[in-house]
C-alpha cells in the first residue's frame, strides 16, 4: 500500500504543479494586460489617422493616404481590425479609402503571401480577411485559392470573391458544390445568392446535375434568387425544373423547385407545383402549399382548401397562409365550402376567416 | 486483506478515478477550446447575419411570475442579432403582473390563432402579437409548470429550430449567430446545440447587454463562477471534445422543433427537464438509427442570475441533482447499453459514477477519515498528507479552469477580479465543496421519496447602471 513517504513525495509534486499553474496564470495576465493596452494605444493611433483621412475625403475629394507603420505583428492585426470595422459600417467611395488604406500599408500583399503558407490556418485566416478588406488585387489569388487543398479554403475563397464581387468566377464558384463537402456548401450557396440573378444562368446549368447535393444546392441557390421581374434566364430554368419535377426522387431537391416555379410567375406551370402539392413527403408538399399561393393562378384555390386537411399541420397551415395570398377570391371560396368541411379543415377555415374579420371569434 | 484496507483501497480507488477523469478532461478541454477558438476566427458574424440561408429559431421563454425583470428580459432578446428570430414568451400562469408588464411594454393585443397541440398542455388562455415588436408573441396559459410552458412553445412555433431560455438570461449580441454555425453547416444532422452560460452577478449591464463582466462583491456567486467554470464549461467542453454531450444548459440551449416534438417534448415528471429531453432525443435517434450530433460551443456566450443567497443556492442544487437521478432512473436502460454508442457506455455511466454518486463516497471519505484518525488506524501524518493532496487536486483542476479562461475566453480582465478567482479557489474546497455535497445529497433523497420541491429562486433582477445611455 501507499506509504507516508510515497504520499508526501506525491503532495510536493502536486504543490508544485498548483504553484507553476498559479505563476502561469499570473504571467498569462500580464501578457494579456500588456498586449490589451498596447492594442488600444494602436487601435487610437491608427483609428485617427483613418478617420481623419475619411472625413477628409468626405469633405474633399483630392486626398491622400498617409503612411502607416505597421511595427510588429500586433499592428496589422489591428489595423486589420480597424479597417474591417469601419468597411462594415461605411460602404461606396468611404469604403473605398479603407481599401487602399489596406493596400498602402502591406496588409493586403502579407495575406496575400499567407495565402501560400504550408499551414492551412494561416490559409484559412487570411482568404478571410481578404475578403473583408476589399481589395480587388486580391480577387487573382482567391481565384487560385478555389483549388487549395483544404476544402475550407476553397470554400472561403468563395465567400469572399463574392463580397469582393468578383462576377467574372460565377462559373468557377458553383462549380465548388461539386467537390467541397456538404457541410461546406452554404458558404458557397451564401455566396452565388448575393450576385442575385447573374448567377442564375450558371446554376442552370446545374439543376440537372446527377449528384443529388448539387442539384439541391443549386436549385435552393435559384429559389432564394428572387427576382422582382423575372428574365429569360430565370424563367427557363423554372420551366426546366417544372418538367424535371415529374422525374426527381430526392425530396430534398423537390422541396426547393416549387418556390422557383413559384417565383417566376408563370402561371401556366401550376401544374408542376400541384403534382408537388401532392407528393409523399410532407415538406415537399408544405412548400408546394406556399408556392400555389405565391403563384396566385387562381386554379389552384380549390387544391388549397383541400390541402387544410393535410393530417400534417404544417402542411394545412402553409395552405391556409397560401389561400389568404388570394384575398377576398380565397376568403369567398373558403366561405363557400365551409359548410362541407370537417375537422382540421374546418377549424382551419374558421381561423382564417376570423384572422380577416369575415367571422367573429 | 482486512475488511478497513479493503475500503481504503476502494475510496482511494474511487478518489483516484474522479480526479483523474476530471484531469483527463481538463486536458481534453485545452484541446478542444483551441480547436473551437480556430474553428471562431474563420467565421464571419456579419456574413452570417446576412445569410439567407439562416435557419428560422424561437426563443421560448416560460415566465412565471417575472413581472420584475421580463420586460428588461424580452427586450435584450429582441435586440439579438439574427436575421430570422421569433420570441415567444409563456406567461405560465402568473399570479403577479407579468402579462400585465407585457401588454403596456410591448402594446401587446389578443388575436385568434388556431394552435395544435402535438404536445398535450395546460389550457391556452390568448395568445397576442406585439404592434411594437413584429416577431413578438406571447402565449398566455394555465399554471403547468416550466415543462408544461416550454411544451406550449413548441407547439406554437413555426421555426425550425427554438431555444430554452430563462428570463433572467442575457445573451451576448452575436450569441444566436455563433450558435447556428454547426446547424448551418449540418442542417439535417445537428439536433441540439449549446453555448457557455456565465454568471451576471456583478457586471455591469446596460441596455439589457453585458458591457463590462466582472464579480460580484459577495462570495456566494463568485465561487458559483468557479463552479461554472470547472465543473459545466470545463467538463462539457470535454465531453463534446468525446461526443458526449447529453446535457446543454436548460437556459441556454437550441433544438430542433420537429424531434423535439417527434419525442414528445419537454417531460413534466422530472425537474431535469433540459437534461431529460437530450437524453430522450439520443434514445429515440439511437433507436431509430438516424444520424445526429448534439453540438457544445466555447465561444457563444449567455449569462445568468445565479443564487446569491445559500437558501436559494441549496434549493438550486438540490433540484439538480434530483433532476440528474430522475433522469438516470427513467432512461436507466440505456446505462452500459451497447445499443446507445457514446452515450450509453460512456456519458450515462459517466453521469452515474461521478455525478450521482459522488456526493455520497465523498461524505462517506470524509467520514472514513475522521473514523481512520480517532481509531489511529492509520498513522495521522498519512491522513493529514492525503487530505491535503484531495485539497491540493481539487485546487489544481480550479486553477486549470482559470488559466483555461484565461486563454480562451478572456472576460474578467481586472486584476482584481482575477486574485478573487484564484483566492477562492484555494478556499472553496475548505468548506463551499462539503455543502454543495449536502446539497446533492439532499436533492437525491427528494428522488427518492418524492418530494415535490420545485425549488424556485427568488430573483432580484439585474443590476442596470442608472447611466444607461450609453
Amino acid at each position: 500500500m501507499l506509504t507516508t513517504e510515497a504520499l508526501f513525495v506525491i503532495v510536493l509534486v502536486f504543490s508544485a504543479i498548483t504553484v507553476l499553474t498559479f505563476l502561469a496564470i499570473l504571467v498569462r495576465h500580464i501578457v494579456l494586460v500588456i498586449l490589451r493596452s498596447l492594442r488600444l494605444i494602436r487601435q487610437r493611433h491608427f483609428s485617427s489617422i483613418i478617420d481623419k483621412t475619411l472625413f477628409e475625403r468626405s469633405v474633399d475629394k483630392s486626398f491622400s493616404i498617409p503612411p502607416i507603420e505597421l511595427k510588429n505583428p500586433i499592428d496589422a492585426f489591428i489595423l486589420q481590425n480597424v479597417i474591417s470595422r469601419r468597411l462594415f459600417i461605411v460602404k461606396g467611395d468611404l469604403g473605398h479609402v479603407l481599401t487602399r488604406f489596406a493596400e498602402h500599408s502591406g496588409l493586403v500583399k502579407k495575406h496575400v503571401r499567407k495565402l501560400k503558407s504550408r499551414s492551412k490556418s494561416h490559409r484559412r485566416v487570411s482568404t478571410n480577411i481578404l475578403g473583408d478588406m476589399g481589395s480587388k488585387t486580391a480577387v487573382f489569388p482567391l481565384i487560385v485559392s478555389l483549388r487549395d487543398p483544404d476544402e475550407d479554403v476553397r470554400a472561403i475563397s468563395a465567400q469572399s470573391l463574392g463580397e469582393l464581387k468578383a462576377e467574372s468566377v460565377i462559373e468557377f464558384i458553383a462549380s465548388l458544390f461539386q467537390d467541397i463537402d456538404d457541410s461546406r456548401c452554404y458558404k458557397v450557396a451564401d455566396t452565388l445568392i448575393t450576385f442575385g440573378e447573374q448567377a442564375v444562368p450558371v446554376l442552370a446549368k446545374h439543376v440537372t446535375h446527377k449528384e443529388r447535393k448539387v442539384r439541391y444546392w443549386t436549385t435552393r441557390c435559384i429559389s432564394l434568387i428572387k427576382p422582382d421581374d423575372p428574365d429569360d434566364d430565370y424563367n427557363e430554368v423554372a420551366g426546366l425544373l417544372a418538367e424535371r419535377a415529374r422525374v426527381e426522387n430526392c425530396h430534398r431537391v423537390k422541396s426547393v423547385m416549387s418556390k422557383v416555379i413559384s417565383n417566376s410567375h408563370r402561371k401556366e406551370l401550376l401544374p408542376a407545383i400541384m403534382k408537388l402539392s401532392m407528393d409523399d413527403g410532407p415538406v415537399v408538399r408544405e412548400k408546394a402549399a406556399e408556392a400555389l399561393g405565391q403563384l396566385k393562378n387562381e386554379a389552384a384555390i380549390d387544391r388549397l382548401i383541400e390541402m387544410f386537411s393535410d393530417p400534417v399541420w404544417e402542411v394545412n397551415y402553409a395552405a391556409s397562409r397560401g389561400l389568404l395570398e388570394f384575398e377576398s377570391k380565397g376568403l369567398d371560396a373558403v366561405e363557400r365550402a365551409l359548410s362541407g368541411l370537417q375537422g382540421m379543415a374546418k377549424e382551419r377555415s374558421i381561423e382564417i376567416l376570423i384572422m380577416k374579420g369575415r367571422m367573429v371569434a | 486483506m482486512d475488511r478497513l484496507t479493503s475500503i481504503q483501497v476502494l475510496i482511494l480507488a474511487y478518489f483516484i478515478f474522479i480526479n483523474g477523469t476530471y484531469t483527463l478532461f481538463n486536458i481534453i478541454a485545452f484541446f478542444e477550446a483551441h480547436r473551437q477558438m480556430r474553428r471562431s476566427l474563420i467565421e464571419d458574424p456579419d456574413f452570417l447575419y446576412k445569410s439567407k440561408l439562416a435557419p428560422s429559431i424561437s426563443m421560448i421563454v416560460p415566465a412565471y411570475n417575472e413581472h420584475r425583470i421580463i420586460a428588461e428580459s424580452v427586450e435584450s432578446l429582441l435586440t439579438c442579432r439574427y436575421p430570422k428570430l421569433m420570441v415567444i414568451v409563456i406567461n405560465d400562469g402568473s399570479d403577479d403582473d407579468t402579462l400585465k408588464v407585457l401588454i403596456d411594454k410591448f402594446k401587446l393585443k389578443k388575436v385568434y390563432r388556431l394552435i395544435h397541440e402535438d404536445i398535450k398542455t395546460a389550457r391556452v388562455r390568448g395568445y397576442y402579437t406585439s404592434d411594437a415588436a413584429s416577431n413578438l408573441y406571447v402565449l398566455d396559459k394555465e399554471r403547468g409548470g416550466k415543462a408544461d410552458a416550454l411544451n406550449a412553445g413548441i407547439n406554437v412555433t413555426r421555426s425550425e429550430y427554438f431555444f430554452s431560455i430563462d428570463a433572467d438570461v442575457i445573451m451576448e449580441e452575436d450569441a444566436i449567430l455563433k450558435i447556428v454555425r454547426p446547424i448551418l453547416e449540418r442542417p439535417d444532422e445537428v439536433i441540439a446545440a449549446g453555448g457557455i452560460l456565465r454568471i451576471a452577478n456583478g457586471c455591469d449591464i446596460r441596455r439589457a447587454r453585458v458591457v463590462h463582466p466582472g464579480l460580484d462583491r459577495y462570495a456566494l456567486p463568485v465561487l458559483q463562477v468557479l463552479e461554472y467554470s470547472r465543473a459545466l464549461n470545463m467538463t462539457r467542453t470535454a465531453l463534446s471534445a468525446l461526443h458526449s454531450v447529453v446535457l446543454l444548459s436548460g437556459a441556454f440551449g437550441v433544438f430542433r422543433t420537429d424531434i423535439a416534438r417527434e419525442v414528445g417534448g419537454y417531460s413534466k415528471g422530472t425537474v431535469g427537464e433540459d437534461m431529460e429531453i437530450l437524453v430522450r432525443m439520443h434514445k429515440y435517434l439511437r433507436r431509430k438509427k438516424r444520424k445526429y450530433r448534439v453540438q457544445f460551443m466555447t465561444y457563444p456566450i449567455a449569462w445568468t442570475e445565479a443564487p446569491s443567497d445559500f437558501s436559494n443556492l441549496a434549493r438550486q442544487r438540490s433540484r439538480w441533482q434530483r433532476g440528474l437521478a430522475e433522469t438516470l432512473w427513467q432512461h436507466k436502460s440505456m446505462l452500459f447499453n451497447p445499443r446507445y454508442g457514446h452515450i450509453g457506455l460512456f456519458a450515462m455511466p459517466f453521469f452515474l459514477v461521478v455525478e450521482l454518486i459522488g456526493p455520497f463516497v465523498e461524505l462517506f471519505g470524509y467520514g472514513y477519515l475522521i473514523f481512520l484518525a480517532l481509531t489511529r488506524y492509520l498513522e495521522v501524518e498519512f491522513l493529514i498528507l492525503f487530505a491535503i493532496l484531495a485539497i491540493l487536486w481539487g485546487i489544481l483542476l480550479t486553477f486549470w479552469s482559470i488559466l483555461l479562461e484565461n486563454v480562451y475566453f478572456v472576460r474578467y480582465i481586472k486584476w482584481r477580479d482575477l486574485l478573487r478567482l484564484l483566492i477562492y479557489g484555494f478556499f472553496e474546497n475548505l468548506g463551499y465543496r462539503q455543502l454543495t455535497v449536502l446539497w446533492r445529497i439532499r436533492g437525491f433523497f427528494s428522488f427518492i421519496f418524492r418530494k415535490t420541491e420545485w425549488g424556485r429562486m427568488e430573483r432580484q433582477g439585474f443590476k442596470v447602471r442608472a447611466d444607461a445611455e450609453v
